[in-house]
């Protein structure tokens, strides 16, 4: 039932896959977060000896900018683990958009109609078709946390 | 103190919490993919209006039972439901194959309440002291500290040395969005104002391990589950007629303790995590055994070996984490969550301001091993049952429970939106094989390494050598350079074998 994370030969290998993209991501948003320093956080100097706000997080980022570079460069001719299957990645993207959408929605139609909705798309998208099942225990799922939220917890739900 | 502890107990809460949270953990370490940190991730809600004794034994009750429950599944399917099982199912399933599987899970049982029962005695010897030690400890010292619990995360937390320091410094860089420690400035927030109180554990925690694993599933789409593949052959002998007696575990005591010490002593190092001690102990009792070539068989001792050296890493990994507040892998990130919730901030004045409730916990843990033996006996039987659930009816709970989780924290959607953010950078890094349990750490790490590294400077008007000058520090950092160069010369070897191969 577990998803093992994917070694480069368990779903194809090429040259640039999801771990060069995902490095190069990470640089070039430490990158941004370099250069974006000064105006993310605004220092007050008031001429204290040692280090200010910045200190720190310029010091991690050039140590991510570094390790992720170093990474991309030493892995350069190393078979690289594919993306994998674009009807997956729809998948995962249309739950991420689902649980997104109940999140903006919940304000509006309450937790119970929106986590319901969550349980029953997802049960879908996992490929349950049986009603017991794809819509019933979602249902039923989202009713009983949502009364033990309230009378067991005493969180206000929205 | 202890008699105090004592008394704690005595509550009717206590018990429900221990009961309950046993029963959730082997249930929940029964299904493979399901591990100890999601379910704890999940349950930590349910606490809330716990007081601090009930709430954190359920947690604990829940790492325990998990951790035992993984080796249902392992002897039964040869699937671990935890990795840290993953070297029971070596012994185990061919043993259930056998006809054995009865035996074998009662040997499992037996030896994960050893291996339990022995470091929690370690987890009351050396906590409390190390505690005192630390009180000692200024921020250079901390810093220090800090930096070398990191460091071991990096060098011997397995895989690529790059790719864990390249997640933890993912999580030390995510842990600066907030205001700063020191001066109070918002960093990164983009002008929100929910942002200003940074990322919250919890939120992110249930993101990376509950909802990543939600969207690995999607990503998978329909899968066949275990009861498809055929699970009646073996299930059918757990109440097998061969009960395991005295005599029988009193033959592997030896093995037993070996394991227990393997697995708490890993425990207390940061990152290695329950996996590498369970293999450990159980090559070190091939090796000394007389039946050696039997180990791969169905073998007792190599059921009995891995169990108790996993078992024993929970007592091992609450050490740091109780005693200094560094947490040793995902799982105790995890409960180290939990104790902040109720107001127990682990650290060296944790026993100070918490004694009771400490103690309480500690002596519950040990305690713990009667519904552990008690319901584990009763369970064999409906874990299989429990095995056969398919992930497209449990993924679409975990995801109700984890938005639910998420909003309880602080009844906020905006650590909704946090949980569902780092559910979808857990999944992309899963999917790529980059490890999570560095980035955690790192997260929970990196804000007291900044406090205590400006605050060091700031007392030394940002003069370095004040952590020349403390022997503590050098002492760390000369562990910390050797431990390096030990990290250095394992990959050498390790190229030269593959080399040789």
């Amino acid at each position: 039932m577990s998803v093992e994370p994917p070694s480069p030969t368990a779903h194809g290998t090429s040259r640039h896959g999801l771990q060069t993209l995902i490095c190069s991501a990470i640089l070039g948003l430490a990158a941004c977060g370099l250069l974006t320093l000064q105006a993310q956080v605004t220092v007050f100097d008031f001429g204290d000896p040692g280090p200010d706000a910045r200190f720190f997080p310029r010091l991690v980022l050039w140590l991510l900018i570094l390790v992720a570079a170093l990474r991309l460069w030493r892995h350069r001719r190393t078979p690289d683990s594919a993306l994998g299957a674009a009807a997956g990645w729809a998948r995962a993207l249309a739950a991420m958009l689902l649980v997104a959408a109940a999140i903006a929605a919940m304000n509006t139609l309450g937790f119970i109609v929106s986590v319901a909705a969550v349980g029953i798309v997802l049960a879908w998208l996992l490929g349950e078709r049986r009603l017991r099942f794809s819509v019933l225990l979602p249902l039923v799922v989202a009713l009983a946390i949502a009364w033990v939220a309230r009378h067991g917890l005493h969180l206000p739900l929205p | 103190m202890l008699l105090d502890a004592f008394h704690a107990l005595l509550d009717v809460w206590v018990l429900i919490a221990a009961l309950c949270g046993v029963a959730i953990g082997i249930v929940i370490g029964a299904i493979p993919g399901l591990g100890p940190t999601l379910a704890i991730a999940l349950l930590i809600p349910v606490t809330f209006t716990l007081s601090p004794i009930p709430a954190i034994i359920l947690l604990l009750g829940v790492y325990q039972g998990a951790i035992f429950g993984g080796s249902i599944s392992a002897i039964l399917l040869n699937v671990p439901g935890t990795p840290s099982s993953a070297a029971t199912a070596l012994d185990g399933h061919p043993m259930a194959r056998q006809g054995r599987a009865g035996e074998a899970l009662r040997i499992a049982l037996y030896a994960s309440v050893f291996g339990n029962v022995f470091s929690c005695l370690v987890l009351i010897l050396l906590a409390q002291p190390l505690a005192s030690l630390a009180l000692d400890f200024g921020p250079a010292q901390m810093t220090a500290l800090m930096t070398f619990a990191l460091a071991i995360i990096v060098l011997f937390g397995g895989g690529s040395i790059l790719d864990a320091a390249l997640m933890t410094l993912v999580g030390v860089a995510a842990g600066i969005v907030g205001l700063d420690p020191i001066e109070g400035l918002p960093r990164f927030t983009f002008g929100s104002f929910a942002a200003e109180d940074g990322l919250a554990l919890i939120p992110v925690l249930i993101g990376l391990f509950a909802m990543s694993e939600v969207l690995l599933q999607a990503f998978a789409g329909r899968q066949q589950g275990p009861a498809e593949r055929g699970i009646d052959a073996v299930s059918s002998q757990t109440s097998s007629p061969r009960a395991v007696g005295w005599l029988s575990l009193w033959k592997m005591r030896v093995t037993l303790l070996i394991s227990s010490a393997i697995g708490t002593f890993v425990g207390i190092l940061p990152g290695i995590g329950s996996t590498v001690p369970a293999f450990v102990s159980y090559g070190f009792a091939r090796s000394r055994s007389r039946h050696g070539a039997r180990f791969g068989h169905g073998e007792p001792e190599g059921v009995a070996a891995p169990e108790a050296a996993n078992n024993a890493v929970t007592g091992g990994a609450l050490v740091p984490m109780l005693a200094l507040g560094i947490p040793g892998d995902a799982v105790t990130a995890v409960i180290l969550g939990a104790f902040m919730l109720q107001g127990l901030t682990p650290g060296p004045f944790l026993f100070q301001q918490h004694g009771v409730e400490v103690y309480a916990i500690f002596e519950a843990l040990i305690l713990l091993s009667i519904p552990c033996i008690l319901l584990g006996l009763a369970m064999f039987r409906g874990a299989v049952h429990v095995i056969r659930i398919q992930p497209r009816h449990l993924f679409p709970i975990i995801a109700m429970l984890a938005i639910f989780g998420a909003f309880s924290v602080n009844n906020s959607l905006f650590d909704v939106a946090v949980m569902l953010g780092a559910g979808v950078v857990g999944f992309v890094l899963r999917r790529a094989g980059f490890p999570l349990p560095p980035l955690l750490i790192g997260l929970i790490l990196g804000p007291p390494l900044e406090q205590s590294l400006r605050q060091a400077l700031l007392t030394s008007s940002g003069s370095a050598t004040i952590f020349v000058h403390s022997p503590i520090v050098m002492g760390l950092v000369v562990v910390t350079l050797l431990c390096v160069l030990g990290a250095a010369y394992q990959r050498y070897r390790a190229a030269r074998r593959e080399r040789a191969a």
